[in-house]
């Protein structure tokens, strides 16, 4: 499996036996009775950074690098993932709901689902509230987050060294596929 | 008419002695450049990308083997190093663990080092079937922009420029989708050899 389709399938927050979950636009299912419907920044509040993403899986356990480019502004996303040599592998734009892809084919599918991971740890919490509906709960203290729907164990789960999670470090668990994610902001 | 047909023919004229101006250029440069066994430099990377506000920018060490291929050790913002040879593509991590690429990263990854090989070098000549060459005397030195023949290539390149006096000193790729990169080399050293840790590091296990 190449990296691109490994972050793919990292993307797609555990897709498997989703398929029958209707998709609306700009709502991604993240496990069989859990959506998240993507969400506008607040008005005037923008967002452009770099940020290194290593990530493990259960069958990789030496762990993948890529580089994400994030520029959002109001209902307005763009997601550019690169090699750490500064190759680009795919862009997703999503505006208003409407995803749009440019990059491999293959991974297209499943890379779609990135946008709704990096809100669910970046947006702000009532955003992501919002995008979760009543399908799930999220808490949220100073220096992480989880997503838990009843008493099964928590879909995601993160702990950032920043109260700002666009600054420092995040280190995630997304449970149904065993993922171990870290998030590094890139400064200049 | 006849008047057209005259600066016609004149241009036509012209448009010989041109190609051998530029080719003489080309072997002027490729004489300039003088193209070492080892060249090593450290290099600044910015990539623009279309529609993104912040550029992502990378620095490190960069090494250059005629013989086996060209190391990339990036330091800022991270630790990371690629090796890009004839075979393929391999990441270095910190902690030596190595990762052979394969795939269609690693394919482009590998053409990109493989014309990067000779961009270096000044080694143009093996590049002029894909690309049209436009070599130019400026200030400093020399530049060569490198337009893509095929509508395929041209579809995701817009062109190169390479730019240097007795070494490349800089690369621009401007890519059809709006993407900028550009690659700065400084502290450029010729050396006949590489040493012990660079062989190490351009090793291929069996």
């Amino acid at each position: 499996m190449t990296a691109i389709n490994r972050l793919a399938l990292l993307g797609a927050l555990a897709l498997a036996g989703c398929a029958s979950v209707p998709h609306e636009a700009g709502c991604t299912a993240l496990a069989p009775t859990l959506r998240y419907c993507l969400q506008a920044l607040p008005a005037g509040q923008t967002l452009a950074i770099n940020q290194l993403v290593e990530f493990t899986l259960p069958d990789r356990p030496d762990g993948e690098r890529l580089v994400f480019a994030i520029d959002a502004r109001e209902a307005r996303m763009q997601i550019v993932a690169l090699t750490p040599l500064g190759q680009k592998l795919f862009r997703i734009s999503a505006e208003h709901g409407t995803l749009h892809w440019d990059g491999p084919q293959a991974a297209e599918a499943l890379g779609l689902r990135l946008p709704a991971l990096i809100q669910l740890m970046l947006w702000p919490v009532d955003a992501v509230r919002d995008g979760l509906g009543q399908d799930a709960e999220l808490s949220a203290t100073e220096y992480g987050r989880t997503v838990h729907q009843g008493d099964a164990p928590p879909v995601l789960t993160t702990r950032q060294s920043d109260t700002d999670p666009t600054r420092g470090t995040i280190d995630a668990v997304f449970t149904p596929m065993d993922a171990r994610i870290r998030v590094s902001r890139l400064e200049e | 008419m006849k008047r057209r047909a005259f600066l016609l023919a004149g241009l036509l004229a012209i448009v010989p002695s041109i190609a051998l101006a530029d080719d003489a250029l080309l072997t002027e440069i490729a004489a300039r450049v003088a193209n070492s066994p080892v060249l090593r430099a450290e290099f600044s990377q910015t990539k623009t990308l279309a529609a993104m506000r912040k550029p992502f920018r990378i620095a490190g060490h960069f090494t250059y083997a005629r013989d086996a291929g060209v190391l990339w050790q990036v330091a800022s913002p991270y630790a990371v190093t690629y090796l890009i040879d004839a075979h393929g593509t391999v990441e270095i991590g910190p902690d030596g663990l190595r990762k052979t690429r394969s795939g269609r990263e690693a394919a482009g990854a590998a053409q990109a080092g493989q014309i990067m090989q000779a961009l270096l070098s000044a080694d143009l000549a093996p590049l002029e079937s894909h690309f049209v060459l436009d070599p130019a005397r400026v200030p400093d030195g020399w530049q060569v922009t490198l337009t893509p023949r095929s509508a395929e290539v041209a579809r995701h390149l817009t062109h190169i420029t390479v730019a240097g006096n007795t070494a490349v000193e800089q690369v621009n790729i401007v890519e059809a989708g709006g993407d900028h990169t550009e690659i700065r080399f400084t502290a450029i050293q010729r050396d006949t050899q590489l040493n012990t840790a660079e062989a190490t590091l351009f090793a291929r296990p069996d």
